[in-house]
């Protein structure tokens, strides 16, 4: 489908950067604001986000969509917000955890590195065995790796928020927005590739995939700005702590 | 192949499933009074009785009579949405969100007819989100009622 002679799927790569774009501005305007609590993790994935989407929107635009040069730039992008997802992942475990303060957070960790280290190494063995340069391929495997043990590390942390019965809803719906994120991603793939690689299921693949990242930024859009973060034990104990503090301070 | 199948299998759920909890949070916020109460009176609006026939009398489920009753209200709940003391004349990205969530959820009610399996549960789903779309309205009238008015203004608009 084109619109005004653009490819529809293009198109709404367009408006998925531009929601990203419109998020990130307005949680750095919390940040300046002093009134980013909680969402400092957020801000730092949709700053990694959109600054190397910047390349990638250029090199579509100056080399075309198929060209070698836009593939080498996208699966290079797409690791980075792999990576930072896999960090954002991580933050959002420790808050879970009550803010690093649950003795489980100690094991969540040591777990979090294991995974990391693992999933490179996988990768790793699973490149050397096939091919003998070391980009794209590397990155590709790496990247297809991480992916997916980010949508399980999502599942089990939207699995512990359950087993702890956490009042935390803003962290609820940033989790959930995550694996809206990356299951439909996921399931367009795995469509694609059953269907043998037909080019009807790539273009719905095309379609999905932006349309899902819109559905996740509406609802971290919607989390951030409608659902307060509940104040954790910690914060309220250093507020209690810095109080005294600051009143003499004004005398 | 059967890698993607299981993944194609695994991850389609969750998409439902995400989509489903994050509608759940929605619908789980809390307002501080019954604001529906009024709307659904003034409105004639049937999803409190269905909910009621449903819950607490556990009435057989008739399915066509229902699913025609709590469409009329969507129909007239949408509309106040978007034009009852709304300024902008347009939906928040958390009511389209709800009434994607209400689509979907009509759709799956059909499915469940078909196989009889949890008709009860997608009819109380819909009628949490039309109670969630009740009290939105209501606390907007509510609010355009008594925006300007200070709390001896308003004592004095009674007699």
């Amino acid at each position: 489908m084109y619109i005004l002679g653009i490819p529809g799927s293009v198109l709404l790569g367009y408006a998925d950067y531009g929601s990203a774009a419109v998020l990130l501005l307005y949680l750095l305007y919390r940040v300046f604001l002093g009134r980013a609590s909680g969402l400092r993790g957020m801000t730092a994935y949709m700053l990694a986000s959109v600054v190397s989407g910047t390349p990638l929107m250029w090199a579509s635009l100056h080399y075309g969509p198929r060209s070698p040069q836009y593939a080498v730039s996208y699966w290079a992008v797409s690791l980075i917000i792999v990576f930072a997802a896999f960090l954002l992942i991580g933050s959002f475990f420790r808050r879970a955890c009550s803010d690093g303060v649950h003795p489980i957070w100690r094991y969540v960790r040591l777990m979090l590195v294991l995974v990391f280290v693992l999933t490179g190494a996988v990768s790793y063995l699973a490149f050397s065995l096939r091919h003998a340069h070391f980009f794209p391929y590397f990155v590709i495997e790496f990247h297809q790796d991480l992916y997916f043990v980010c949508l399980v590390l999502t599942t089990m942390l939207y699995l512990l928020l359950q087993h702890f019965e956490s009042a935390d809803d803003q962290l609820g719906l940033l989790v959930c927005g995550l694996g809206l994120g990356y299951a439909g991603p996921a399931a367009s793939l795995a469509l694609y590739r059953v269907a043998g690689g037909s080019a009807l299921y790539g273009e719905a693949a095309g379609y999905l995939i932006p349309l899902c990242e819109i559905a996740m930024v509406s609802i971290w859009f919607y989390a951030a700005a409608r659902v307060p973060k509940p104040v954790s034990a910690t914060e309220a104990r250093r507020a209690r702590e810095v109080m005294p503090v600051q009143a003499l301070a004004r005398i | 192949m059967v890698v993607a199948v299981l993944i194609l299998i695994l991850s389609t759920a969750m998409v439902f499933f995400y989509f489903q909890a994050a509608c759940e949070r929605i619908l789980r916020r809390e307002f501080d009074r019954e604001y529906f109460t009024s709307i659904v009176n003034a409105n004639r609006l049937e999803f409190p009785s269905i909910r009621r026939a449903v819950v607490d009398y556990s009435a057989p489920i008739e399915y066509s009579r229902f699913r025609m009753m709590l469409k009329c209200d969507y129909l007239a709940l949408t509309y106040l949405l978007k034009n009852a003391g709304n300024e902008a004349r347009r939906y928040s990205k958390e009511d389209r969100l709800l009434m994607l969530c209400f689509r979907l959820t009509v759709f799956s009610l059909s499915l469940r007819h078909l196989f009889r399996v949890g008709e009860r549960k997608a009819i109380l789903r819909m009628t949490s989100i039309l109670e969630h779309f009740g009290n939105v309205i209501g606390r907007r009238v509510n609010l355009a009622k008594l925006g300007d008015l200070s709390a001896s203004d308003y004592l004095l608009t009674l007699d």
